[in-house]
């Protein structure tokens, strides 16, 4: 955990609040004017709340892509209710005889509102903010899901690896940002209430506020909004050690051997880094991927597609150009396929090499993977896997990604499905079977980029194409597993695996 | 559509009903319990909660997939996991409501029970807990549609109901599945959100309902 994940979760709060904010008031305000309007206003923000937070960024997902915008929208919605629900409750809890007095003094309606009403309802208002802030700071660990970064992303991966550290440091975190502001809100709030609004040093501290959230923003939109920069190449961070480490890589060769900078924007999935790679205003110039996923997942097809003599990878290449102008560079040398794994213990017990073994003794054991793998749609899933081998498993479960190896370890099932270079297979003592009938395909790993970035960077990167390629044949699926295992299990930082490697190799000075 | 049901019209049935049991034992639990806390509170000198009810409400802050991703740690896979979790989290805001609608009964009601010769524990069952109901009944509702959104949580650690949709859904792209789970969620929530509604109408004594009204 570091302070830039803090700093990132704050700005997704501050930003999702003030939006909220900016659309809570006012409603709350029409609530309270047109009580007409106030049953579907309330009833709105309230189903909003009934929306599980994961459904709802999920769909938010599809239309505004991955990233920091989906959690903000996401989270502004949520906020919605305490604020709305507070200033038309604030509002409404006025004494009326003080309304009454204000109109007497031949105060117009925006007079009375706006000098009266909202003053005195203030406190009621203000707990809504509160709430809100308190909710969002919760709410924003999501954003690890969607890849919107913050501290979710440290929990997350300390989940998956079973590092304490990682998870309990960005929960206390959480803790005490949340406690944090909730005190100084209150203390705020108190302040305000004493100065009474008037005077010059009641106006003093709003004013104050104001600049700070002013120039957090801005901090934050420099830092998090990624600028266009004419002369930067710009990747997503994958979302598991392999694809970061790789992405580290490229950004430390390219600008070692290139005038290009970098730039490595948030976590996301390979699907959305693919849809922002091909979108019509491409957010990224590559991404690392596979020849396998690049069949099967992005081009929607199967093996069997593949013409006889044709290998894999040229023939995805092929179909990539001419159906979205991207293709694969040349072949990184690991092959990541899914591959089927079991306990080294039970793997003795049952006399376990190949994936074939299993059929006897299939019903005996349970198969557990991640929730993906057991979707309908695709081919590389368990519905079709067991078919092909003819396997009856005891009982099938879906588990989140970051748990599997934490599951398969305290034996909440016996056989999984593992990518094949992970590092967490070494720890877990996973064995590795076989897959003598080959079901799955190879995952070839190889740098996929846009067709025009070559052309893009011809003047500050004239040789970019071949310093890419430099990566071309480095690794192996045992030199992978060493860098993953460097990461995931032993706790170095993707940062330093990816440098050493490439200075022990010659390639960093 | 059509065909959508024949796939996964099964898995739907069997998801909403496994999501409704977490949600109805893990509420219920949670009630009895935030109940229970929140009387022996607000029995406490003040300055009790006043530390305590901070500290509950940041402890609120931690996050579902931290709680539960512990928990699993230490029990497995077992629905004990998912009920535990969901049920700390349900008891939180029945205990606040609790404790505040004890709070907020008027003095004058508490004398007048002692007048009548009350014990201290008839004065709470027969005066202080109707009173306080409706607001209680509002921390049930609370908890209730924040179980209900929390119980997602439950298919992270491969114990089924509708967040299989929705996890799926998020993992592969696909809408139709988010959607699938997102809105028999919804619905859920709102319908045990509107019978909790009606039972809080129903929880205003009877003498005072007309003043509720106005």
């Amino acid at each position: 955990m570091s302070w830039s994940l803090i700093w990132e979760h704050l700005y997704i709060v501050l930003l999702s609040v003030l939006a909220s904010l900016a659309v809570g008031l006012p409603l709350g305000v029409l609530a309270y004017l047109y009580p007409r309007a106030r049953r579907p206003i309330l009833w709105i923000s309230d189903l909003f709340q009934t929306i599980p937070s994961l459904a709802l960024l999920g769909i938010i997902m599809v239309f505004l892509g991955a990233g920091k915008p989906t959690v903000v929208f996401g989270i502004t919605l949520y906020s919605l209710l305490p604020i709305v629900r507070n200033t038309c409750l604030g509002l409404s809890e006025v004494d009326p005889a003080l309304k009454e007095a204000a109109r007497g003094c031949g105060m117009n309606r925006s007079e009375q509102l706006f000098r009266v009403e909202l003053p005195l309802a203030r406190p009621v208002i203000f707990t809504g903010i509160r709430i809100a802030v308190v909710n969002a700071i919760g709410t924003a660990v999501f954003a690890a899901f969607v890849g919107g970064g913050g501290l979710g992303s440290s929990i997350y991966q300390g989940i998956r690896t079973q590092n304490m550290q990682l998870i309990l440091l960005p929960t206390l975190a959480l803790m005490v940002i949340a406690a944090g502001f909730d005190a100084l809100m209150g203390l705020y709030e108190k302040h305000l209430g004493r100065t009474g609004g008037g005077g010059k040093r009641g106006k003093l501290l709003p004013i104050l506020t104001a600049a700070a959230l002013c120039a957090a923003l801005a901090a934050g939109t420099a830092a998090y909004g990624g600028g266009k920069d004419a002369d930067a190449l710009t990747i997503y961070d994958g979302n598991y050690s392999e694809t970061q480490i790789l992405t580290h890589m490229v950004k430390y060769l390219v600008e070692y051997r290139t005038d290009l900078t970098v730039n490595i924007k948030d976590q996301m999935t390979a699907v959305n880094q693919f849809n922002e790679l091909t979108a019509a205003q491409p957010s990224c110039d590559l991404m690392v991927s596979y020849d396998g996923t690049l069949l099967t997942t992005f081009l929607h097809q199967d093996t069997s597609d593949i013409p006889a003599g044709t290998s894999l990878y040229d023939y995805v290449n092929q179909q990539a150009t001419d159906q979205y102008g991207v293709r694969l560079l040349e072949k990184l040398g690991l092959n990541n396929t899914y591959a089927i794994a079991v306990p080294e213990k039970i793997a003795e017990q049952y006399g376990l090499n190949t994936v074939s073994d299993l059929i006897p003794v299939a019903d005996q054991l349970i198969f557990g993977a991640e929730h993906e793998f057991f979707t309908q749609a695709g081919s590389m899933k368990y519905g079709p896997f067991t078919e092909f081998y003819g396997l009856n498993f005891k009982d099938a479960v879906s588990v989140d990604l970051g748990l599997k190896y934490a599951a398969i370890e305290n034996g909440s099932f016996q056989v999984t499905e593992v990518y094949a270079t992970d590092g967490l297979n070494r720890k877990a003592s996973l064995k590795i079977l076989e897959d003598d009938r080959s079901f799955f395909p190879e995952y070839n790993g190889a740098i996929l980029v846009r067709n025009d970035i070559f052309e893009k960077f011809a003047k500050t990167a004239p040789d970019l194409e071949d310093v890419l390629n430099e990566l071309g044949g480095l690794f192996t699926n045992e030199t992978m597993t060493d860098l993953t295992y460097a990461v995931d299990v032993q706790g170095r930082s993707v940062d330093s695996v990816a440098r050493e490697f490439l200075v022990q190799h010659g390639m960093l000075g | 559509m059509k065909e959508f049901f024949s796939v996964y019209g099964a898995m739907l049935g069997r998801s909403v009903l496994v999501h409704l049991g977490y949600v109805l034992l893990s509420v219920a639990a949670g009630f009895i319990l935030g109940l229970l806390l929140g009387i022996l509170l607000s029995r406490l000198p003040a300055r009790w909660s006043a530390v305590l009810l901070p500290i509950l409400s940041v402890f609120q802050t931690i996050p579902g997939i931290v709680f539960i991703g512990l928990l699993f740690l230490e029990l497995g896979m077992t629905p004990a996991t998912v009920l535990i979790a969901l049920s700390v989290y349900a008891t939180f805001p029945v205990l606040k409501n609790t404790y505040v609608g004890l709070t907020q009964v008027e003095p004058r009601y508490l004398e007048a029970a002692r007048g009548c010769g009350m014990s201290p524990a008839q004065a709470l069952t027969r005066v202080e807990l109707p009173l306080a109901l409706p607001t209680i009944i509002g921390g049930l509702r609370l908890s209730t549609i924040y179980t209900v959104s929390w119980a997602v949580l439950a298919s992270m650690i491969g114990l089924g109901g509708l967040g299989d949709f929705i996890y799926q859904g998020v993992a592969s792209n696909n809408n139709l599945l988010i959607v699938a789970g997102a809105i028999p969620a919804a619905i859920m929530a709102v319908v045990l959100g509107a019978l909790l509604d009606w039972l809080q109408r129903k929880a205003i004594p009877r003498g005072l309902r007309k003043e509720a009204r106005t």
